[in-house]
């Protein structure tokens, strides 16, 4: 498998992205809009953060199975766990009185 | 049946199927008729009262974004280059941060009812004309991808021809997408925003459900995963396209397609989706919406969506004969269907694939209604007659607007299949919409909500110039959009068909920038100019230049003529020129007033205008209460002393009261002021006309809370 289609859209797709994401939390916190300071905003904040994170994690295991780094099986399990915790942790912050 | 080396499909199911499909499509009329009984004012008819609870929202969602061309485009490519066919559902986390705490609160809280009508109060009354002209062209494409995908998912189903009353009748792309758009012009003229929710949301779970249906029908067919997994070449297992191999599908390309210019467009500009947003009682659970809808709804709608590609490539490893490699790709989907399910099932899932396709379209068609009812009849109303009528009736008169332009507005979406039918797939047709259309509104939103600095001047030549590099480019594009091509090779029947949006997004970035940055200057000339005993002279002049630079660009891309440099020089020109006369004719912007409450710094304002006074942050508890009928004009609801303690509300704070069963997802609620405390504990005073609107039971129990 070629480095272009391994790796490089992988590394572009978190670089470039994580660029945008990154000065959107940066915008959003400093001009106020996303206070940090307010308990359901910090909530978002946690939930931002681990959204990117989710996304990041399930797209490795992913090229990884694909390229027999990991077994089907393992990597079946890692997403499985990945999506439990994601559930669980969204619905413990999501669930949290969070008003605007 | 071959036809220039693509096997193409026809006459595929069973009456069966036929009978099914029937059903189901008057099934989910009757329950989207049954929701348009709520629709009281055009509030309602547009954006369902502003009641409902994220999980309704989402769930509703999943139709308009799954629903929408989806499965035909995703399926083809899946076909073609694996499972990296559905990556773009995967890139849209990277925008969330503005969309949730930028863009979201403000449309909520500044209430625009549409994008222009945001223009026109960030900007000024000229911005949000050409934003107008922008979304109703970007919004009508969008119906006709819709429309073309419904007929390319339609057609398979259909013989080549039959005879009506002695007559021979050919089925064509365009006879079967006239027949659909007749259908879907009569659903969503009677049924309004509530019903395309309700609707919506009752096809979200029938379609996650058919597409994993069908996917372990694939499956199984193929003898288990591990047998499905072995049959795919590593390459068609990645979930990333190669960086920028072949020219029709590339990472790189569709990373700024659709991961940006998309993903920004389908948040930011999409007014259907927004309308979705905000009808969700409060914009926190706006937020949970999205949220969830992107972390969990999307990734599993990839592999609904992308599933019978993968498993039709799959089958086409093993038995050619079946489905052959040269199959017609926007036809895949119907045909792996057809072969792994059985008759009846095959039916539904058809039914389920082109109502969803429908809900699409008629969430466009409802959402571009609003934008001609808001943008275009409302100031053309304004300007034509001072006659002020009741707002009863105008509201009657409005919704009669409404539902005519739902007509016009499909009849131009079928118009628009035309020259999105001559791409080779929905997939490109789409590709290259995106990458066309949205740049040019994505960066002028995008820098109107988080740059105060933004102006009238720069949106325009946004707008006019960045549009005008835009045209030029796709003339050029071997010279212009290859400097940014990542090494994507320039297919000459398509150039460039995903990277053309970065260079579309930079040319507007930077014209707006550039306008900015000498926005000093700019004044200084206008000053200047002021000065002058032939003011007037001197500008229209100028006004002329403008014009006759625009039609020659617009006319250099029909007819060729002239060179790109001349051309190119001509652009700078007006790049120049367009900044001082937008500001010598845009008088009274003032960056603080036009700023307050519509950018990303000035949320708090915005919060304030919303409610009409300073916001109640106080933390408090939500209320269960019955209701009391009272005669009262005013709009308020009254609850006792001790209530209010404990919701931590004041008189004149906003209150949201709904039927405490969470099923409902808040479809009987209101919203509403307190009014002063009264001595009843556990009772909420409401007048005739709430409880109306609320479709409150009279022994069910509500559940108050405090929303700002």
């Amino acid at each position: 498998m070629p480095f272009s289609h391994a790796w490089l859209p992988y590394i572009y797709l978190y670089g470039a992205g994580g660029l945008l994401f990154g000065s959107g939390l940066l915008i959003t916190i400093k001009s106020g809009s996303l206070d940090l300071k307010r308990p359901g905003h910090k909530n978002w904040f946690l939930i931002l953060i681990f959204g990117f994170i989710w996304f990041m994690v399930m797209h490795a295991v992913w090229n990884l199975a694909a390229m027999e780094v990991l077994s089907l099986k393992v990597s079946g399990l890692i997403w499985l766990a990945f999506m439990v915790v994601s559930l669980g942790f969204g619905y413990f912050r999501l669930g949290k009185r969070a008003r605007e | 049946m071959e036809q220039t080396g693509v096997q193409t499909f026809h006459s595929i199911g069973s009456p069966t199927d036929w009978i099914v499909m029937a059903v189901y499509f008057a099934f989910v009329m009757l329950f989207g008729s049954y929701f348009g009984r709520y629709t009281r004012s055009t509030s309602d008819f547009f954006f369902g009262g502003r009641r409902f609870s994220w999980w309704l929202i989402t769930m509703s969602i999943v139709a308009t974004g799954v629903g929408s061309h989806s499965f035909v485009k995703y399926s083809a490519k899946g076909f073609e280059h694996g499972l990296s066919s559905t990556m773009t559902y995967i890139n849209d986390w990277f925008f969330v941060p503005f969309f949730l705490f930028g863009w979201l609160p403000i449309v909520v809280y500044s209430k625009v009812r549409s994008i222009p009508e945001y223009f026109e109060k960030r900007f000024s009354p000229s911005s949000r004309f050409i934003a107008t002209l922008l979304l109703l062209t970007y919004m009508i494409g969008y119906i006709g991808i819709g429309f073309l995908t419904l007929g390319k998912a339609m057609v398979p189903l259909l013989p080549e021809s039959f005879v009506l009353l002695g007559a021979h009748i050919p089925v064509n792309l365009m006879g079967v997408i006239t027949v659909i758009a007749v259908i879907t012009g009569i659903y969503i003229t009677f049924g309004g925003q509530t019903a395309v929710i309700f609707t919506d949301l009752l096809q979200g779970f029938i379609l996650l459900f058919a597409g994993l249906m069908l996917f372990a029908f694939g499956i199984g067919y193929l003898g288990g995963f591990q047998a499905f997994w072995d049959l795919l070449p590593v390459s068609w297992r990645m979930p990333l396209a190669d960086f920028n191999r072949p020219p029709d599908f590339n990472f790189a390309g569709i990373f700024w397609q659709d991961g940006i210019a998309g993903s920004i467009g389908f948040l930011f500009m999409n007014q259907g989706l927004l309308m979705r947003f905000m009808a969700c009682k409060s914009v926190n659970e706006g937020r949970k919406a999205a949220a969830i809808n992107i972390l969990f709804i999307l990734p599993i709608s990839a592999i609904v969506v992308g599933n019978a590609g993968w498993v039709g490539k799959a089958i086409s490893v093993v038995s050619p004969d079946i489905i052959s490699p040269a199959a017609s790709l926007d036809q895949i989907f119907v045909v792996v269907a057809n072969i792994v399910t059985s008759p009846g099932i095959f039916g539904f899932v058809m039914a389920a694939l082109t109502a969803a396709l429908m809900s699409t379209v008629d969430t466009l068609i409802n959402a571009t209604s609003a934008i001609f009812v808001n943008d275009v009849y409302r100031p053309i109303k304004r300007f034509l007659s001072k006659k002020v009528t009741s707002k009863k009736a105008t509201e009657r008169r409005e919704l009669g607007v409404a539902r005519i332009a739902s007509v016009g507005i499909t009849v131009l979406g079928v118009l628009a299949v035309i020259p999105f039918n001559r791409f080779p797939t929905v997939y490109e047709a789409h590709g290259y919409f995106h990458s066309t259309l949205t740049p040019p509104l994505v960066v002028a939103i995008f820098f109107g909500v988080f740059w105060k600095k933004f102006t009238p001047a720069a949106v325009i030549t946004t707008f006019l110039g960045g549009v005008a590099l835009m045209v030029l480019g796709a003339q050029y594009p071997g010279v212009l959009i290859a400097p940014f091509d990542h090494g994507i090779t320039l297919n000459p029947d398509h150039p460039y068909t995903y990277i053309r949006a970065l260079y579309n997004i930079l040319v507007c970035a930077g014209v707006g920038m550039l306008t900015v940055w000498t926005g000093g200057l700019q004044h200084k000339f206008v000053k200047w100019v002021r000065r002058l005993p032939n003011t007037n002279m001197i500008m229209a002049m100028l006004t002329s230049i403008l014009s006759i630079i625009y039609t020659v660009v617009i006319v250099s891309f029909f007819i060729d003529f002239g060179t790109m440099n001349s051309i190119l020089v001509l652009i700078v020109i007006s790049i120049i020129v367009l900044p001082l006369v937008v500001n010598y004719y845009v008088v009274g912007y003032d960056v603080e007033t036009h700023t307050k409450g519509l950018v990303a710094s000035s949320i708090q304002d915005a919060r304030r205008f919303f409610k009409g006074g300073e916001p109640n942050d106080a933390e408090g508890e939500k209320v269960l209460v019955h209701y009391k009928v009272i005669e009262n004009e005013e709009d308020e609801i009254r609850f006792s002393k001790d209530d209010m303690q404990t919701m931590a509300a004041n008189p004149g704070d906003l209150v949201y009261l709904s039927d405490k069963r969470k099923w409902l997802g808040g479809l009987k609620s209101i919203h509403s002021v307190y009014g002063e405390p009264h001595t009843e504990n556990g009772i909420a005073y409401i007048n005739d006309e709430q409880r109306k609107v609320g479709i409150f039971a009279k022994d069910k129990i509500l559940e108050a809370e405090k929303e700002l």
